[in-house]
């Protein structure tokens, strides 16, 4: 320790954080427990304290429009993380091999990610207008019966997101992935070599496992973007066609803000904090286990 | 069995020559070591040999195959690494045997090998450990079972004790020349440590500034060196050089005759620049200061147990020489090193090369 008294430098930190752990405590806190508190009354277009036991959530998952949204958020988390993940790792493992103009390429690739999710959205929505995009580029180009009306398709206009989404979050991932990539030692890639290991075996077994607190640290921040999916189905598709791309934030803020419905709301919200919390937990403790066992 | 050879081999970093005209004949069994200090380009010479650095010309042999653009996993080679590289999530068991299984080895083949390397390298109890859980030690003895089961005909070994404590690297030394005397494959070692390359070598390639310096048994490299940097790298403490010029068949080394005719093939002229080296335990200290040889004032002495370190003096001139503990002598005597004559050796003062 050093040679001033533990007990004022003590002082000195817990003052310093004082004001921060009050906001925290507070504001998130605070606001979590008040929220979850509201989900168990009958609070409608303003919060009330009457009691309601489970009513709110009854409502909640007895309503199609939430169940759409779970089902849109599964289907989005079970294309986009494997797919993000995939093609991060691959773009990473191919400037890792010492390309030509890797500064170049680095940017290129995070560069959607520096984009507001909602430029992302519309630049993705204008992409894939059947009458004014993609589309119509091709039957310009004399393909006359080209035709790509995914987004304004109900079944396919939720893929139409989780391209837009595996776009703007490849980089990102790249980039976390990369930086383990470069702490692999030189000397596993030449065993490698030696022992004529295939590629991807060798990514697969020996590599990635490697990598673990960077793949770990790439899915949580992957599983965030899950749970905050809202922008970029704004801003491509507003939630349609009809209900067809309703997420979860979307549901909480509608329901929240415009139909008044503040303690749906809040048991929606409540319940997607639950699912972060058996999603995220796990993940952070495996990605600090695997810390620990690095060395 | 099978041999190693290098002929005129040429390596480039784009336009930046590393290595030039090498030429290295390896017989089959042999253990040679590469010795040098860092950047001499003996890890670039053994990464080419493995296939894991480009040629740019040259050729490479490997039992009487020409390998030069061959893969590495074809090659009948196996490789040892400084930093271990074992794969980090797989048990020791898995470590072994998953190079065998890419190649499609049958499984109870797969498990003989397997079984059998894990008791020559006592690394049984360990095979169902990960990695992270063993020491240094424990760690190089898998990845030299890993090398092991290949049943390579050539391995090839970049410094793979420097990572190790003392008392480690000098229980793996015996190992590994246990193993070699075991396999008898073809082995080759670089080190920057010339007491690994003496205890290990069948022979020595001795390299400096991407050149070999000279290649030899340890016994020729040691009472033979082919020059001052072979001389001064060699040997520890490191030989002793003295400046002279040649009068009479003598050397005059500030001002003192020193006869170098028995340590010559043949005499040099009068006036000729030479460097004289001379061993430390190939000079007896003489305490009384009337004795024959060379006077000196002593500087430092270090005491290591069975015999001690003296370091003297004599004007600009720094001399170490070994004596057995029982020589009194401190910091300040006045003493007389007796330089035995055939023990000498002399070089080009210009050149460096040994005479």
């Amino acid at each position: 320790m050093f040679v001033r008294s533990p007990s004022s430098s003590r002082l000195q930190a817990v003052l310093t954080l004082v004001p921060v752990a009050f906001v925290v405590l507070s504001v998130y806190v605070g606001g979590v427990l008040w929220a979850a508190g509201i989900s168990f009354t009958r609070s409608s277009m303003l919060p009330n304290y009457r009691f309601a036991g489970f009513a709110q959530y009854i409502n909640l998952f007895s309503n199609a429009r939430w169940q759409v949204s779970l089902g849109n958020m599964a289907l989005f988390a079970a294309i986009f993380i494997p797919a993000t993940l995939l093609i991060g790792y691959s773009m990473a493992a191919m400037i890792n091999r010492g390309v030509r103009g890797e500064n170049a390429l680095r940017t290129i690739y995070l560069y959607p990610f520096a984009m507001s999710f909602i430029v992302t959205g519309l630049v993705w929505r204008w992409l894939l207008d059947p009458n004014f995009g993609i589309a119509d580029v091709a039957r310009k180009l004399g393909f006359e019966n080209a035709s790509f009306n995914w987004i304004v398709n109900a079944d396919m206009a939720i893929f139409t997101i989780i391209i837009a989404a595996i776009w703007h979050s490849s980089g990102l991932v790249m980039v976390v992935l990369l930086a383990g990539l470069r702490g692999v030692d030189d000397d596993l890639w030449k065993a490698i070599r030696i022992e004529g290991i295939p590629a991807w075996k060798a990514h697969l077994f020996i590599i990635m496992p490697s990598i673990g607190a960077s793949i770990a640290t790439a899915l949580v921040l992957m599983s965030l973007t899950v749970v905050r999916l809202f922008d970029v189905v704004v801003a491509m598709t507003g939630g349609g066609p009809g209900i067809a791309t309703d997420v979860p934030a979307k549901f909480i803020i509608d329901h929240m803000f415009e139909r008044q419905q503040v303690g749906l709301a809040s048991a929606a919200a409540t319940t997607l904090l639950l699912l972060v919390l058996v999603v995220a937990v796990p993940l952070l403790y495996l990605k600090d286990r695997r810390k620990g066992a690095a060395r | 069995m099978t041999g190693v050879q290098l002929r005129n081999l040429g390596i480039r970093y784009g336009q930046v020559e590393v290595l030039k005209g090498i030429d290295l004949d390896i017989p089959a069994s042999e253990f040679i070591v590469l010795l040098g200090p860092s950047g001499c380009g003996k890890s670039t010479l053994l990464n080419a040999i493995a296939g894991l650095q480009d040629v740019a010309e040259g050729q490479i042999l490997i039992g009487g195959h020409d390998m030069t653009n061959v893969e590495p996993k074809n090659r009948g080679i196996a490789m040892v690494f400084q930093s271990y590289a074992l794969y980090p999530r797989m048990s020791v068991r898995g470590n072994l045997s998953f190079g065998l299984k890419v190649a499609k080895v049958a499984k109870p083949e797969i498990e003989k090998r397997v079984a059998h390397v894990a008791k020559m390298l006592q690394v049984e109890p360990l095979l169902d450990r990960k990695p992270s859980q063993l020491s240094g030690g424990q760690r190089q003895r898998v990845a030299i079972g890993r090398a092991v089961v290949r049943d390579a005909g050539v391995f090839l070994f970049d410094e793979p004790l420097s990572n190790l404590d003392a008392q480690l690297r000098s229980d793996l030394r015996v190992e590994i020349k246990r193993l070699h005397q075991r396999l008898k494959s073809t082995m080759i070692y670089v080190t920057h440590d010339q007491i690994e390359a003496m205890t290990l070598a069948d022979r020595i390639v001795v390299m400096k500034d991407r050149i070999i310096q000279q290649q030899g048994t340890p016994d020729e490299i040691y009472n033979k060196p082919a020059n001052t940097f072979v001389a001064r790298f060699v040997g520890s403490p490191a030989m002793n050089f003295l400046e002279g010029v040649v009068k009479g068949g003598d050397a005059i080394v500030d001002g003192e005759n020193l006869r170098i005719a028995a340590a010559l093939s043949s005499p040099l002229v009068d006036g000729r620049k030479v460097i004289v080296g001379i061993r430390p335990e190939d000079m007896a200290l003489q305490a009384d200061e009337a004795a024959l040889g060379l006077a000196v004032e002593v500087d430092v002495v270090e005491p290591m147990g069975a015999e001690r370190m003296v370091w003297c003096r004599r004007g600009d001139i720094g001399l170490s020489t070994r004596t057995p503990s029982s020589t009194k002598v401190k910091s300040g005597d006045k003493v007389r090193l007796d330089l035995s004559e055939e023990r000498l050796h002399i070089f080009d003062a210009e050149t460096g090369k040994r005479l």
